[in-house]
């Protein structure tokens, strides 16, 4: 199985339908899977910040969400992850593509990258990083009956490894 | 035109089916006073994103009507979403902005819309057919009814009197109104599994 295929599968299993995007190279499989899907409902959006908007609104609607974005765009959801998410009890799986670490050929993706599990744990964020897609499957399964329970945005991050070439 | 008297009238043409997103400061506080129910969710922080809040819930519930309260200097924070509802263009949403071209929640400096800025031809050229701004009270009623009995999404922009904020936000709990907001806003949805 590649990547997306134990992401779309793990979703399904999990009723998450409701997606939000904004482009990337690494998860474009993934992206193009789900929007030929017609389980997912896909929304793309201009910046990551948006995207929290639209999948929290999506919740309030009575969906399962996904907000799938690379590792930069987490520096653009801080402030509307702790000030709507965590302080209303909205939950949404992130599904993130590392930028900043191994292989990484942009200067300007690395601090934000490394400093990544460091962030989420800063605003209490649960963040898992899958080194093997059997790992995947496991996370993402139990990332979203973790924000289920917890009713806290859940990351799931995948590093450039994890995706053969 | 003062904010009260488009709440007032907004809230004596919608029906309790109807959503309503308000955004934080005296905005939700007015709207909490005038007419608290349980389709009311109010924001508290989010700067900038009730756009996008009713966007995701408008396509989430589209049997439902989703009305945003908004304001000039929080829509300006988040222009791309207007493309985003054009692109999507949800029949369901109704974006009310409410422009006193100020900051008002935090002390009043002008905004981009007390000088050249115009919300309603930004949302036109994002793509939004119907956007349009109104200036008296009878103009926002007949509006207003228009928007809520016609496929959207509208814009409708309020030119209203600056009135500084000298409120703190209601003291409802947070969760409270996300449970009772949700409960209201529910679809019957056969697909959602227990986990």
């Amino acid at each position: 199985m590649t990547v997306h295929e134990v992401i779309v599968n793990s979703l399904k299993k999990g009723s998450v339908s409701f997606v939000v995007h904004i482009p990337d190279k690494l998860l474009l499989p993934l992206i193009k899977a789900m929007s030929d899907d017609s389980f997912f409902r896909c929304v793309l959006v201009t910046r990551e910040e948006e995207g929290v908007g639209v999948a929290a609104g999506a919740y309030l609607g009575g969906k399962r969400t996904a907000l799938v974005m690379q590792s930069t765009g987490v520096g653009n959801c801080l402030n509307a992850l702790t000030s709507l998410n965590i302080v209303h009890q909205i939950p949404v799986l992130m599904i993130i593509s590392l930028r900043g670490s191994l292989f990484e050929y942009n200067p300007a993706d690395v601090r934000l990258g490394l400093s990544l599990q460091k962030l989420f744990d800063a605003i209490g964020v649960p963040c898992f990083s899958p080194t093997n897609q059997e790992q995947l499957g496991r996370m993402t399964d139990g990332a979203i009956a973790l924000m289920e329970t917890s009713k806290l945005p859940v990351a799931i991050v995948l590093d450039r490894l994890l995706f053969s070439e | 035109m003062k904010r009260e008297q488009v709440l007032a009238h907004l809230v004596s043409r919608i029906s309790e089916d109807d959503l309503i997103i308000a955004i934080f400061g005296d905005l939700s506080d007015q709207l909490y006073r005038l007419a608290d129910r349980a389709g009311n969710f109010y924001l508290r922080g989010a700067m900038g994103l009730a756009s996008s809040i009713g966007l995701g819930l408008a396509i989430a519930a589209p049997k439902k009507k989703v009305i945003v309260l908004d304001g000039d200097g929080s829509i300006l924070m988040n222009l791309g979403s207007l493309a985003t509802v054009a692109s999507e263009s949800p029949t369901n949403l109704i974006h009310v902005i409410v422009d006193n071209q100020s900051h008002a929640a935090v002390g009043g400096f002008p905004t981009a819309t007390a000088y050249e800025t115009d919300l309603a031809l930004i949302a036109k050229g994002a793509g939004i057919r119907s956007a349009q701004t109104v200036r008296a009270l009878g103009e926002f009623d007949r509006a207003f009814r228009r928007a809520i009995s016609t496929a959207g999404p509208h814009v409708l922009v309020c030119k209203v009197d600056l009135d500084l904020s000298s409120g703190k936000g209601q003291a409802t709990r947070l969760v409270y109104v996300t449970e009772r907001f949700m409960a209201r806003a529910k679809e019957h949805n056969p697909n959602l599994r227990d986990i």
